[in-house]
C-alpha cells in the first residue's frame, strides 16, 4: 500500500498541539515599563535578560519587561519600541547600547553586557560594566599563583588604556607588567614569540585588533609548546587549553542591572546612579594544562575555583 | 542525469538568492574579525578541542591522523535521525543502507554485512559485538541528541585502541550534564510509520553532576508495511567531584529491541532480534591518571526466518583500562595504560559450547617536540589474544607546521583485527533438501593485519577556508574470507585466510564560510582495492585486474548550511557513490555476481526557532528526489536475504529546551 506525501502532515496536529503547551509570551498592549534590548541570541545575553527578570520578579512589583533581539530592520524594531513607549531601556550588548543611545537617547538606559560602556558618552545613562577590574583579576592571579613574578601582555592601541591599568595594578600587588603593543593580529607570533623568555604568565585582553579565533588557537598551542601558561578571556578558553580564565558571571550582572532598573523606575536619575563591576566573578582551571606545564597551585585557592577541567 | 540538472539549478538559485542571516561561525583574519566582530564576541568563543587521535586534546589541525570532527550542531541541522546517515557525509567513510534497522559503515573500503574492520567507542566504551565483531547501529545506547560531537579517525590505530581500530575509530562524546542543562524534549513524526521521541535531562548541585536519558523510537521497513521493530533506550551518568583534582563517576543504560532485523547474511538469511543490551561503568580521574571499568551485556532471542527456528544468547563482557598520561623533561609527552578485558558467551545456535576469552594488552605513546615545527609521536600496543597470541601494533606520525595553520602529516602504521568469536567457534548445520550445509568456525585463524602509509595536509586559509587532503597506501594480510567446499551431500563453509591486498586511495575535503549565513562544504573520497594474487574463492570480481569492487571507488559529498537571522536555518546535502560488485554464495556453494548501480541521495532540511531558541520546529527529507537504489544487492538465488530498496523518508520534528 502506498503511503501519500501528506501522510507526515497528518501527523502535524499532534506536534502542533505540543507546540501549545508551551505559554506564548502575551502581546504587549499600551505601555511597557522595562524594554530590553539584546544584541544577539546567544546564551550569555539570555542569561543576563533572565537574570534581569529574576530581580524584578523578586521585588513584588508589577513590572511589565519587553524583550527583542537586534536583528532584522532597526527601523521596524525602533517603531515597536516606540509603540511601546518605555521607561526605561535596557540594552545586553554593545550594539543594543548603540542603538539605544542613537535611537532613544531620552529615555533612562541601563547598559550591561559592555566592556567600555563608558565609550558611548551617553548622558542619561548608567552600566554595569563586564569587564573584570585590573586589581581583581591579578589579585586572583596572585592568590592562585603565588610564584608569578612577571605578566606579559601583547596589546594595541585600542587596549592601550587597558594595558596602562593593569600595570598600575600590578605594581601595587608586586607584579611586574611587560608588555609589547603591536598594529594588528598578523605581529601576534612574533610578539609573543619576543615577550615570553620575560614573563612567568601570558595575560590576554578582549582586543580584536590583537586575538581572533585562528590567532587564539595559534596562541594556545604555542603557549603549550613552550610551556607558558595563559590567562584567557573566557571559560572556553579554559577549555581549550588555558591555564585559568575569569569572567564575569552574567547572570549576575542582569540582577546588578535589575537593582539599577528599579532604583531608576523610582525615579532616580541614572546619571545618579554609580556604574558598577561585575560583583560576582568566575574562575576556570585546567589542571592538566597546570600538570603538563608542572605549575603548582595554591591549593586552598583552588577550592574556591568556579570550574575545573581535567 | 534529470535529477542532477534539477539539482545544479536547485543550487544556483540557493545561492544566488539574497537572503540575509547570521551564521554562528568564527571570522577567520583579523581583518575580517574588526568588521562587526566585536570585543565582546571574543568573550564569547568556542575555540574547539579534539581528544582521539592522541588520547589528549589538541586542536584538530594538529591531530597526527586523518581525523573528521562532527559537532552537536552540524548533527542537529543535519536532521539525521541515525549515525551512518550522518557519517554518510564524511569523506572516506562508506555507509551501506540494507534495510530500516540494518546500516553498515566502513572507512577506506571493505563494507559490507556484519563488517567488522571498525571500533566505535562512546566515551571511550567500545561498543563493537564481540561474537561478530561488528557494530549494530540500530541498538546504539545513546540518543541522537545527547551527542555532543563525532570524531571519525580514518586511519588504523591499533597502538592505542587495540584490535577492531583496523580501519579506523569513530568516537562518540556525548553531552555532560552542563552541556544538557535543564531538560529537552524532541518530537518526530514522519512518513513510514515513524515515530521517536527523547527526553534529556541534566543538572549539576554542589560536586554532583548528573544526567538523564530516554528514548522511544519506531519505523517501518524501507519497501515493506512491516515493522522494521521498536527500540527504547534509557541512560543515566552521575559524576562526582572529590576535589579539583579528582572526580569519580558512574553511569549506565539500557537498550530493549523488539521485532528487529537487525541484519542479513547468506549464510543465516534473515533473522529476527528480541532482547536488551546493558552496560555499567565506573570512571575514576586523579590528575593524569585514568581507570575505567564498564561490564556490558547482551541478551536476546533470535528468531531464523529460513529455518524457523528459535534461540537465544547472552554475551557479556567485563573491561578494565587504566591509562596515565604525564611529561617527561621538556620535550617529551608521554600516554602509558594497560588493558584488560574478558569474554564470555553461552552456547547458542551459532556456536558449539559455551566460551569464555581473556584479552591483554599494554600500550605507550610518545609526542616528543622537536623544535618549534616538528613534533614526532610514536608509540605501539601489544595485544594478547588466547587463540592468536601476541600482536604488536606499532604508529609513528610525523608533523611538520611551516607556518601558522598549515601543518603536514606523515604517518606509517601496523595494525590487527583479531578473529570473533563467531569466526573462531561458529557451529551450524542446515538441511535443505537433499543438501546438509555445515559451517564451521576456525581456530587456527591468524589475524587480519593491515599496513597504512599516509600522507596529509590540514590548512585553515583565509576567509573562513579550511582545506584537508589525505593519501594512503594500504597492505592488508590474511583477510578472513569464507571458504566452501563440496563433498556431497555436505556443502562445508568455514573460515580462512585469504589472499593478501593492497589499497589506495585518498580524500580532499574543502569547507568555506561564503557568508555569515552561508556555508559550503564538498568532499571526494578515492579508494581502489586490489588482490594480490588469484582469489580462489572468486571475491575478485574484476578477474583479469584483481580489483575488488565491494566498496565504491568514488565518492562525492556537497552541501549548503544557511541560518538567517530570523530564525530559519536550512541544510542541503548530496552524496553521490560509485557502484559496486559483489560475489555471493548461495547453500549450495554456487556463486553469482550482483551489481548495485551507483545512486544519488539529497537530504534537505528546513527549521524555524522560536520563543527565543527554546523551541524548533523542523521538517527533514530523507532522499529528497526519492532516487529509489539498493545499497546492497538484492537477493537472487536467496530470495529471503534480500536488502531493501532505499526510499524517501520524511520528518516533522519539534525540539524545545526548558
Amino acid at each position: 500500500m502506498k503511503k501519500s506525501l501528506t501522510e507526515p502532515m497528518r501527523k502535524l496536529p499532534i506536534i502542533l498541539f505540543i507546540c501549545l503547551l508551551f505559554p506564548a509570551r502575551p502581546a504587549a498592549a499600551g505601555q511597557v515599563d522595562v524594554s530590553v534590548l539584546l544584541s544577539a541570541e546567544i546564551a550569555p545575553y539570555r542569561q543576563a535578560s533572565e537574570g534581569f527578570r529574576e530581580t524584578v520578579e523578586q521585588s513584588g512589583r508589577t513590572i511589565r519587561v519587553e524583550e527583542h533581539f537586534l536583528k532584522g530592520n532597526r527601523e521596524s524594531l525602533q517603531q515597536r519600541i516606540d509603540r511601546e513607549k518605555p521607561r526605561l531601556l535596557l540594552a545586553l550588548g554593545p550594539e543594543a547600547a548603540q542603538f539605544a543611545h542613537a535611537s532613544l537617547p531620552d529615555t533612562p538606559l541601563v547598559v550591561s553586557m559592555m566592556l567600555r560602556p563608558q565609550s558611548l558618552e551617553a548622558r542619561n545613562a548608567t552600566w554595569v560594566c563586564l569587564e573584570i577590574p585590573a586589581r581583581a583579576r591579578l589579585g586572583k592571579i596572585r592568590q592562585l599563583l603565588p610564584g608569578v613574578r612577571t605578566i606579559g601582555m601583547v596589546f594595541s592601541a585600542d587596549s592601550a588604556a587597558l594595558y596602562r591599568e593593569i600595570v598600575q595594578a600590578g605594581g601595587s600587588l608586586g607584579l611586574r607588567v611587560v608588555g609589547l603593543q603591536i598594529e594588528s593580529g598578523k605581529d601576534l607570533p612574533e610578539a609573543f614569540a619576543g615577550i615570553a623568555p620575560q614573563i612567568d604568565l601570558f595575560l590576554m585582553v578582549p582586543d580584536t585588533k590583537v586575538f581572533f579565533p585562528q590567532s587564539i588557537q595559534y596562541l594556545l598551542v604555542e603557549a603549550l609548546k613552550n610551556r607558558m601558561p595563559v590567562v584567557g578571556l573566557a571559560t572556553s578558553y579554559t577549555r581549550a587549553g588555558a591555564l585559568l580564565s575569569f569572567e564575569a558571571d552574567y547572570r549576575n550582572i542582569g540582577r546588578q542591572a535589575g537593582e539599577m532598573a528599579l532604583r531608576i523606575l523610582d525615579g532616580v536619575k541614572p546619571a545618579s546612579i554609580k556604574p558598577a563591576d561585575p560583583r560576582e566573578i568566575r574562575t576556570s582551571l585546567n589542571l592538566v594544562v597546570a600538570e603538563r606545564l608542572g605549575i603548582r597551585l595554591n591549593e586552598e585557592a583552588v577550592l574556591e575555583v568556579s570550574e575545573v577541567f581535567r | 542525469m534529470k535529477k542532477i540538472s534539477f539539482l545544479v539549478i536547485l543550487i544556483a538559485i540557493i545561492s544566488g538568492y539574497p537572503l540575509s542571516g547570521l551564521q554562528a561561525e568564527e571570522p577567520v583574519t583579523g581583518e575580517a574579525a574588526t568588521a562587526g566582530f566585536s570585543a565582546e564576541d571574543l568573550l564569547f568563543l568556542e575555540v574547539p578541542v579534539v581528544v582521539s587521535a592522541a588520547r589528549k586534546e589538541q586542536p584538530v589541525t594538529e591531530a597526527p591522523a586523518a581525523v573528521t570532527v562532527i559537532s552537536a550542531e552540524e548533527i542537529r541541522q543535519s536532521g539525521a535521525r541515525t549515525i551512518p546517515d550522518v557519517l554518510q557525509f564524511v569523506s572516506g567513510v562508506d555507509v551501506m543502507t540494507i534495510s530500516a534497522r540494518d546500516q553498515q559503515v566502513g572507512i577506506r573500503g571493505f563494507n559490507r554485512p556484519l563488517n567488522n574492520k571498525l571500533l566505535v567507542l562512546i566515551d571511550g566504551r567500545s561498543v563493537y559485538s564481540d561474537i561478530f565483531g561488528n557494530v549494530n547501529w540500530s541498538t546504539f545506547p545513546v540518543p541522537m541528541e545527547e551527542i555532543a560531537r563525532v570524531e571519525v579517525i580514518k586511519s588504523p590505530i591499533s597502538s592505542l585502541y587495540g584490535a577492531n581500530a583496523y580501519s579506523g575509530v569513530i568516537n562518540i562524546i556525548t553531552k555532560t550534564p552542563k552541556e544538557i542543562d535543564g531538560t529537552r524534549v524532541n518530537l518526530s513524526a514522519g512518513s513510514r510509520e515513524t515515530y521517536v521521541g527523547s527526553l534529556l535531562y541534566g543538572g549539576e548541585g554542589g560536586r554532583l553532576s548528573y544526567k538523564l536519558s530516554a528514548e522511544f523510537d519506531r519505523t517501518d521497513e524501507w519497501d515493506r508495511d512491516e515493522g522494521a521493530g521498536d527500540i527504547a533506550r534509557g541512560n543515566f551518568a552521575l559524576t562526582y567531584d572529590i576535589d579539583p583534582d579528582q572526580s569519580v563517576a558512574l553511569s549506565g543504560g539500557r537498550v530493549h529491541f523488539d521485532d528487529l532485523d537487525t541484519f542479513t547474511h547468506e549464510l543465516f538469511g534473515t533473522v529476527r532480534q528480541k532482547g536488551n543490551l546493558d552496560y555499567l561503568q565506573g570512571d575514576y580521574r586523579h590528575g593524569g591518571f585514568k581507570l575505567r571499568v564498564f561490564r556490558k551485556a547482551e541478551e536476546a532471542d533470535h528468531r531464523f526466518i529460513r529455518r524457523g527456528t528459535a534461540d537465544g544468547w547472552q554475551v557479556e563482557t567485563i573491561d578494565t583500562e587504566a591509562q596515565y598520561a604525564f611529561d617527561l623533561g621538556e620535550r617529551h609527552s608521554l600516554v602509558a595504560g594497560l588493558n584488560y578485558r574478558h569474554i564470555s558467551v553461552d552456547d547458542n545456535i551459532f556456536i558449539d559450547r559455551s566460551h569464555s576469552q581473556n584479552l591483554y594488552a599494554l600500550f605507550l605513546e610518545d609526542e616528543i617536540r622537536l623544535g618549534k615545527k616538528w613534533r614526532l609521536i610514536a608509540g605501539g600496543r601489544y595485544d594478547h589474544h588466547p587463540l592468536v597470541k601476541g600482536n604488536f601494533s606499532p604508529r609513528a606520525t610525523l608533523l611538520y607546521t611551516p607556518v601558522e595553520n598549515h601543518t603536514f602529516r606523515l604517518s606509517a602504521s601496523r595494525a590487527y583485527r583479531n578473529p570473533s568469536l563467531l569466526e573462531s567457534y561458529l557451529e551450524i548445520t542446515d538441511v535443505v533438501g537433499p543438501i546438509t550445509s555445515i559451517s564451521a568456525g576456525n581456530r587456527d585463524l591468524d589475524p587480519e593485519g593491515i599496513t597504512s602509509y599516509e600522507i596529509g595536509y590540514q590548512a585553515a586559509l583565509a576567509k573562513r577556508t579550511t582545506l584537508g587532503v589525505n593519501l594512503f597506501y594500504n597492505e592488508y594480510s590474511d583477510l578472513v574470507i569464507g571458504s566452501t567446499t563440496i563433498a556431497p551431500p555436505n556443502v562445508i563453509t568455514t573460515f580462512v585466510n585469504g589472499p593478501d591486498a593492497w589499497g589506495i586511495g585518498g580524500e580532499l575535503d574543502l569547507n568555506v564560510g561564503v557568508t555569515d549565513w552561508l556555508s559550503l562544504f564538498a568532499n571526494y573520497s578515492y579508494q581502489r582495492i586490489t588482490d594480490e594474487e588469484d582469489n580462489p574463492i572468486t571475491l575478485t570480481v574484476d578477474e583479469k585486474n584483481r580489483v575488488r569492487h565491494e566498496t565504491p571507488q568514488h565518492k562525492f559529498n556537497v552541501g549548503a548550511r544557511l541560518r538567517f537571522d530570523n530564525g530559519l536555518t536550512a541544510n542541503l546535502l548530496l552524496h553521490w557513490a560509485d557502484r559496486t560488485e559483489w560475489v555471493i554464495p548461495d547453500l549450495s556453494g554456487n556463486e553469482y555476481r550482483a551489481e548495485v548501480d551507483p545512486y544519488t541521495i539529497v537530504n534537505g532540511r528546513v527549521g524555524y526557532s522560536f520563543l527565543k531558541d527554546r523551541a524548533e520546529v523542523s521538517l527533514y527529507i530523507y532522499n529528497l528526489f526519492k532516487d529509489r537504489h539498493f545499497e546492497y544487492p538484492p537477493g537472487i538465488n536467496l530470495p529471503d536475504v534480500s536488502s531493501d530498496p532505499v526510499g524517501r523518508k520524511i520528518l516533522l520534528n519539534l525540539n524545545c529546551r526548558f
